[in-house]
């Protein structure tokens, strides 16, 4: 496999999966829904 | 009544990736990508992805979440008369569940036939053109019923109906099992995939980069589409499933965290399918680009192929066939009961008809029509109907944003969600919606025009292209139009009645006549036909509506 090739397999796999990691990192801070849900 | 609640926020986050996530995941983005600067993609894609992708799912999310009610009520909130984009996206998505559905019925059959890798001998394009599909010689002929296909067809449906009738607390369970195991099994095959001679060869063409090709517009467009197309946009599933959140609720994050998870699977498919198709190419010792596909093409005839070529015996074969036919399976149904709980949850809040009942008919009716797609000729059905309710998608994509984009408050909505949210977008997102998104979309919708007119989808007959295509997707839009009259009804007099009825009547002559004249291959004049009754007609309904409403306002 060429190294251009290479970079952009990892490169994607960082930058997506690490933009999926970062949303849940902001989820787990502070989660109101499930609070919210006994009373609503 | 208190509306049906998520047990838990992941609930709801796993049941928006299970719809997101399905099909397209690996036969539609790995193939685009190739197509498309193989690694190059990955820039439009991702500038795709944060620029439109992103805030739109947050456009669905903000519906459903602030109007508790599905798509078809929640559109009426942003403005009265816009109701109809709610039915015209359910009228939409019913018909890509009656034919998706039918793809699981493919899956079924593959799955049972996986254990004996019944295509070894005769070969995957025979075993399915031939054997499961029993391929007619064109759309005209249905040729009767494939009964494996009705039986898989049948199987699908009752676990639909089952799955979504309960409400969304036993969707949200069943989809922690929906959403893992693709996962776990796309993992499966990505190791066994890499471990095959000549997976590195096949990954080389999908990731290697061509960066001249970005100054192609038409690649930026192919991005902007496959973002839209892959995150369940336009069915108003998005609506539907967030109008079961309580209704502050943090959207922007939800939507960040979907969008993200469906787009990385999408990637990480792509690995499991160059490396498969990086051994066939060599197993049979052709280039790669002969080998390379997406679609219906892909996962039934050049998957199968590899599976039979694999080495290790049958029992490894079998193996590997019925892990990938399960990891289809599992990535389709929570797409597909996402589309029938939309059209569940729009029948309930418009009509205030019970989950049970709804799902019931829902179901029913979807397979009774999917008997079509169950015929000899299904497939050339299914893929001239899926070209154009693909249409419909970016149709219904382009209504909202204008709506929230130039009939609302933006500057509002913006601060609404953010106001919310852990993660803001501020202006990014009031840009995406009034500008970026009816500019891309537009941009989709007139070349799609061009490209439908200078080349005719498919090779397949007129007559069958403007029926199942024109007239089909017209004639959704009639009904969401009507269903939005209908709503309008009260303290309606008898000539006011009979106006619009007149206005409809026409509309539905329009309709057969022109279907009648296209099949003659008398095409101009039955599309001159069409568009005039469709005109006259919508003007007539809509003078009438006005003077009720005029009558009712004094």
């Amino acid at each position: 496999m060429s190294l251009s090739a290479i970079i952009m397999g990892i490169a994607g796999v960082i930058i997506l999966f690490g933009g999926a990691i970062y949303g849940l990192s902001k989820m787990s801070k502070e989660n109101p829904i499930d609070s919210e849900n006994e009373t609503d | 009544m208190a509306r049906e609640r998520w047990d838990k926020r992941m609930a709801f986050i796993m049941a928006a990736v299970g719809s997101a996530i399905g099909l397209g995941n690996i036969w539609r983005f790995p193939y685009m990508a190739y197509s498309n600067g193989g690694g190059a993609f990955l820039i439009p894609y991702l500038i795709a992805l944060v620029t439109t992708g992103v805030p739109l799912v947050a456009l669905e999310y903000y519906l459903g979440v602030r109007y508790q009610k599905g798509p078809t009520e929640a559109y009426g909130y942003i403005r009265k008369k816009s109701k109809y984009i709610g039915w015209f996206s359910l009228g939409i998505a019913a018909m890509i569940t009656f034919y998706y559905t039918v793809v699981m019925a493919w899956s079924w059959n593959f799955l049972f036939h996986s254990i004996k890798v019944s295509w070894k001998e005769i070969g995957a394009s025979n075993f399915f053109y031939n054997n499961l599909l029993g391929l007619s010689d064109g759309i005209s002929n249905l040729g009767g019923i494939q009964w494996p296909v009705l039986l898989g067809n049948l199987l699908t449906w009752i676990a639909i109906f089952f799955i979504v009738f309960k409400g969304v607390k036993v969707v949200g369970k069943v989809v922690k099992w929906t959403v893992g195991l693709p996962w776990l099994l796309l993992i499966l095959i990505i190791i066994r995939g890499l471990t095959l001679d000549g997976a590195l060869q096949g990954l080389e063409f999908y990731l290697k980069p061509n960066f001249e090709i970005l100054k192609n517009p038409s690649v930026w467009l192919a991005a902007y589409g496959q973002i839209f197309f892959s995150l369940s946009l336009g069915f108003g599933v998005m609506i539907a499933y967030a109008s079961y959140l309580p209704k502050k609720s943090d959207i922007n994050t939800n939507a960040w965290v979907v969008s993200f998870a469906n787009c990385s699977t999408s990637f990480f498919a792509g690995f499991a399918v160059f490396s498969v198709l990086g051994y066939l190419a060599q197993a049979t010792g052709q280039p790669i680009d002969k080998v390379v596909g997406g679609g219906v093409g892909l996962a039934f005839v050049t998957f199968p192929t590899a599976i039979a070529q694999m080495p290790g015996g049958i029992i490894l074969q079998a193996i590997f066939g019925i892990a990938f036919f399960f990891t289809l399976l599992t990535l389709g149904i929570d797409s597909a009961f996402s589309l029938v709980e939309a059209i569940v949850t729009g029948l309930k809040d418009s009509f205030n008809v019970k989950r049970e009942k709804a799902t019931f008919w829902v179901c029913l009716v979807g397979f009774i029509i999917g008997l079509i797609y169950c015929s000899k000729a299904g497939l050339y059905y299914l893929d001239v109907v899926d070209h154009w309710m693909n249409w419909g998608l970016v149709i219904v994509g382009f209504l909202e944003a204008v709506l929230i984009g130039w009939f609302y408050n933006t500057n509002k909505v913006s601060k609404d969600i953010d106001s919310t949210s852990e993660i803001k977008f501020g202006k990014i997102w009031v840009f995406s919606i009034k500008y970026l998104t009816p500019i891309i979309l537009g941009a989709v919708i007139i070349t799609s025009i061009y490209k439908e007119f200078s080349n005719p989808y498919g090779g397949y007959p007129q007559w069958a292209l403007m029926s199942c295509g024109w007239i089909l997707l017209i004639s959704i839009l009639y009904f969401a139009i009507y269903m939005q009259d209908r709503n309008n009804i009260k303290n309606i007099s008898f000539t006011n009645s009979v106006g619009r009825a007149t206005g409809w009547l026409l509309i539905f002559t329009g309709l057969l006549t022109s279907f009648v004249l296209f099949y003659q291959s008398t095409t101009l004049l039955g599309a001159i036909t069409l568009i005039g009754s469709t005109l006259i007609g919508i003007f007539i309904i809509t003078l009438f509506m006005e003077l009720n409403n005029k009558k009712n306002s004094y």
